[in-house]
């Protein structure tokens, strides 16, 4: 037991009943919080999340992710946004190049993979899914620019990643 | 009868110097350990997706023929309100129209909206959402959210085919597919 001795040869006994039984109420609730989830995700920290009742759990990483300062496809930087905003000379068709190009590379690499899975098989290939994790703040216009660029990468579903307000 | 003395009964904790003590240091050295394991793997956000489509081109010939009267649900975002029109596309088209606002009273009574017209016309799961340059994202997933999804409280809607949905996991969806109409070039 922890004891604090004192000069008069007394003996102080800590009481950590409380102290266990804090511990206990912590590690319940933390035992209930823990999640199984495969898919673990840290969310970037130069941007917020908007809130969403959504019921469908995220499935795979995001690839674009969007904070308040940059664009960043499988974690490498690809864009610097100006006040939210995509420079001029990185916007052609009313896509984010940069994007395009990168998103290309991973519609190629896809693919690829698809077509392995499928062993040869002439059928159509599914058309492309991405994930996108983006700041609460901007603006739609960066949004559809996005969707643009993947558009033209033959990526026609957009997964937004949202922090859910019921865990 | 038993020949043994009888042991006379301690309580724990007592205060007596006899008194037998629980030894929880181990207790508290588990407890430590497993809170610090725990508290570093817990995920205080649940992550989600809201899922949208963009209009796209399709060269396949297994294109479904739409039926010659359908019923379209179009959805305007603007800084400052939603703006919902239905109509159905041939005569009588009963073209109707209804704004709201963003904040909370105003979601709400859009979503409502959104259900009356799921159930008006069951076989149609599509809305096309169009939204302006400036409209902020969260509000942008604020109204994907009262397009999409019936909040966990919400009863399930009286669908035709409600029972295979339920099978399926999908029927807290109300419009289950979104197309984001102003993504085109």
């Amino acid at each position: 037991m922890a004891s604090a001795g004192g000069d008069s040869g007394e003996t102080l006994s800590l009481n950590l009943t409380p102290m266990l039984d804090i511990f206990s109420i912590l590690v319940t609730f933390l035992l209930m919080s823990y999640s199984t989830d495969p898919t673990n995700h840290d969310v970037d920290q130069n941007l917020e999340l908007p809130d969403s009742i959504t019921l469908v759990s995220m499935d795979e990483v995001p690839s674009i992710v969007v904070n308040k300062n940059e664009i960043l496809i499988n974690n490498k930087k690809v864009v610097t946004l100006q006040n939210g905003k995509v420079a001029p000379a990185d916007i052609q068709q009313g896509a984010i190049f940069p994007v395009f190009q990168e998103l290309v590379e991973i519609a190629k690499v896809n693919k690829a993979a698809a077509e392995i899975l499928r062993g040869g098989d002439e059928k159509k290939a599914k058309p492309g899914e991405i994930t996108i994790e983006m700041d609460r703040k901007h603006d739609f216009e960066l949004l559809r620019r996005l969707m643009l660029a993947g558009s033209q990468a033959e990526f026609i579903t957009f997964k937004l990643l949202v922090a859910k307000e019921h865990i | 009868m038993s020949n043994h003395k009888k042991r006379k009964w301690i309580p724990s904790g007592g205060s007596g110097p006899d008194a037998p003590e629980l030894n929880i240091m181990p207790f508290i050295d588990i407890f430590s350990m497993l809170n610090t394991f725990l508290l570093v793997s817990a995920a205080f956000i649940g992550l989600g997706i809201v899922e949208v489509q963009v209009p796209f081109l399709s060269n396949s010939p297994d294109v479904k023929e739409l039926p010659t009267r359908s019923f379209s649900v179009r959805v305007d975002l603007d800084d400052a309100e939603i703006k919902v029109t239905s109509q159905w596309t041939e005569n009588p088209v009963d073209k109707q129209e209804k704004s709201f606002k963003y904040d909370d009273g105003e979601i709400v009574k859009f979503h409502q909206e959104m259900i009356a017209l799921r159930t008006k016309v069951p076989e149609n799961d599509k809305v096309t959402v169009f939204a302006a340059d400036t409209v902020k994202y969260e509000n942008i997933v604020k109204a994907l959210d009262a397009i999409k999804t019936l909040k966990e409280n919400e009863p399930r809607l009286a669908l035709p085919n409600a029972e295979e949905l339920h099978k399926t996991g999908k029927d807290f969806f109300l419009f289950e597919k979104v197309v984001m109409g102003s993504v085109i070039l």
